[in-house]
């Protein structure tokens, strides 16, 4: 027999009978396909302020879980596999430990709360960092996934800095990571909190899928809105420079290796390892900057170590986080650069929606005012200046995107491939849309008002 | 009021022209989505290509006519594409055959036509017709 109660009947129950919410998580995630199987499930699922039928929506579900993952409500099974009474690490101290009137025993926190990947390592806290969420997720599974091997300490560090992590994640949104032994909130964990709101802010508008876009694009975006489209030619025509570079120097080492081979029947030889040491550091100052341009903030692998953060999560510096008055960073442009990740990624049809919006606007105005007969002058001439604007921008862009682009760009320098190339061609179509929408609209218009006469 | 007859032929060759012109759109947008993944795959090895995929998965329509003009554009003039590497010779030469005639006939009939509503573009402004 399974049942779900809330934590203040715990003492009802024998934690011999109670799953550890660790493993509740996944059973209760099965029963709710069909909450009515599990008595208690549904007055879970009504707490969590949802309804049977909406319950998988993911929100809702992220909600009902994270309740039971948190051990808000527990699950009493006859067979647990985990029990809670079992619970040696105490993990769930806080559950198996009440103190009296029922109410869990305040911890007191300890002196030192050091974690112990960093005792040896690590003589001074680490300075606090963020994390940007790559990917929408409820909190639990970023605490999860940022965090390999759990501490209690750094789990409430992060709880306390982190407040505006509500319900989940959002792409784009920072999580502030800070070590434990800094027992005070720090200026640097102020900032942070600060840059985290402003990001916050600006992404509120936006869709997840809209968010993770940003966060994909934003390395890009936040070039072009920097540092102009110039900056984004300079930087191509460098990084051209840089792979010409490479490769130059990857056939000088085969060369040496062969000639060496070839003069010597081996290669162990003082001038070879000389030739080739300088040839080495030569491809390591040209593999430096192409290395360095895809990656804006650098890690920040000290607190990584400190808080036992998985290898593969990008973790930054609190001094990148743009924080306001401190110096540019992650929160410094975000504005802007949500903004036009959300124009880019409903692309065209801003413009498409734009002149659909004020040619309905005009035949709106016109049709309200009664007169029938210019209702309908109006909406044929809106109507042919809509079409042929469309399908004149349309076809201008589609018919310059390839050749035209190439060589306009390729004559600036800029080719045909690569970012810049890229830029620039999105310039040149841009561009022509625009002229060839207002030929279109300018025929549509007069084709509208002859259909207009001439049928009237 | 009647409009001359000038007027009126003009405006139906207006009429037939946009009429065209959105059909061969709606073809274009027809193969940017039908048949956009059997294209960048057999232009796999062409950087121009690979570099304007994230605007056919996010870009919307807007995005996969901005790969379509990119992809007319390297089966009609490879050369510019090969200049700067934007092109594989090997790609283009096997790229197939049925494919690259739909690709190019539909850039020249929307070329074809846009031209067309630009030469009645300038007579209209020529006659003062138009605003």
């Amino acid at each position: 027999m399974n049942l779900l109660i809330p934590q203040s009947k715990i003492r009802q129950c024998s934690l011999s009978k109670i799953e550890s919410p660790f493993f509740a998580r996944f059973s209760v995630e099965n029963f709710l396909l069909d909450p009515e199987q599990l008595p208690g499930l549904i007055n879970l699922i009504e707490h969590c302020e949802s309804s049977v039928s909406n319950c998988l929506h993911w929100r809702d579900k992220a909600r009902i879980l994270d309740a039971v993952e948190k051990g808000e409500w527990l699950l009493v099974k006859d067979k647990p596999f985990s029990p809670l009474s079992s619970d040696t690490t105490g993990v769930y101290s806080h559950l198996t430990n009440p103190s009296f009137g029922g109410f869990a025993r305040q911890k007191t926190p300890e002196a030192n709360p050091i974690p112990q990947a960093d005792l040896l390592t690590l003589p001074k806290a680490a300075e606090p960092g963020f994390y940007i969420v790559q990917s929408a997720m409820p909190r639990s599974a970023l605490e999860a996934f940022l965090f390999q091997q759990p501490n209690e300490a750094s789990l409430d560090k992060f709880r306390v800095l982190n407040p505006h992590l509500s319900d989940y994640a959002k792409p784009g949104q920072m999580a502030i990571l800070s070590d434990p032994r800094n027992t005070q909130c720090t200026r640097e964990e102020a900032m942070l909190m600060e840059a985290a709101a402003k990001v916050d802010a600006a992404l509120e508008p936006m869709s997840d899928e809209e968010a993770a876009f940003f966060v994909k694009h934003r390395e890009e975006i936040e070039s072009f809105l920097s540092g102009g489209s110039g900056a984004i030619g300079i930087g191509e025509v460098m990084f051209s420079q840089h792979l010409d570079n490479v490769k130059e120097t990857l056939v000088q080492i085969e060369r040496l290796h062969q000639r060496t081979f070839q003069q010597h029947g081996g290669l162990q030889t003082a001038e070879f390892f000389t030739e080739r040491q300088r040839l080495l550091s030569q491809l390591d100052r040209h593999l430096g900057p192409l290395v360095r341009k895809g990656i804006s903030f650098p890690d920040h692998p000290k607190l990584k170590n400190a808080l036992g953060i998985s290898s593969r999560s990008l973790v930054h510096h609190w001094s990148k986080a743009g924080a306001p008055g401190a110096i540019p960073g992650y929160a410094t442009h975000i504005e802007g650069v949500s903004r036009a990740a959300k124009v880019i990624k409903l692309g065209g049809w801003v413009g498409i929606g734009l002149g659909a919006s004020a040619s309905a606007m005009q035949v709106q105005e016109a049709c309200s005012a009664g007169r029938e007969d210019k209702c309908r002058k109006v909406a044929l001439i809106e109507g042919g200046k809509f079409a042929g604007g469309m399908v004149g921008g349309a076809a201008a862009g589609v018919l310059t995107g390839g050749a035209t682009t190439g060589v306009v760009c390729g004559a600036i320098g800029l080719g045909t491939a690569g970012i810049g190339g890229i830029a620039c061609g999105v310039v040149v179509v841009g561009g022509v849309s625009i002229i060839g929408g207002s030929v279109g609209e300018a025929v549509g218009e007069f084709m509208g008002n002859v259909v207009y006469e001439s049928t009237k | 009021m009647t409009v001359s007859s000038e007027k009126f032929i003009y405006a139906m060759f207006l009429l037939a022209d946009i009429t065209l012109m959105l059909i061969a759109l709606g073809s274009i947008l027809y193969t940017s989505y039908k048949k956009m993944d059997e294209i960048i795959r057999h232009l796999s090895n062409c950087r121009a290509v690979e570099t304007r995929v994230p605007f056919v998965k996010n870009g919307g329509p807007i995005g996969r006519l901005f790969m379509f003009s990119t992809v007319a554009g390297i089966l009609i003039t490879p050369r510019i594409y090969y200049k700067d590497n934007g092109a594989d010779p090997n790609d283009v030469k096997n790229f197939p055959k049925a494919l690259r005639r739909t690709i190019v006939s539909q850039y020249w009939i929307s070329a074809f036509l846009f031209a067309f509503m630009v030469v009645l573009w300038a007579i209209g402004k020529y006659m003062n017709w138009l605003n």
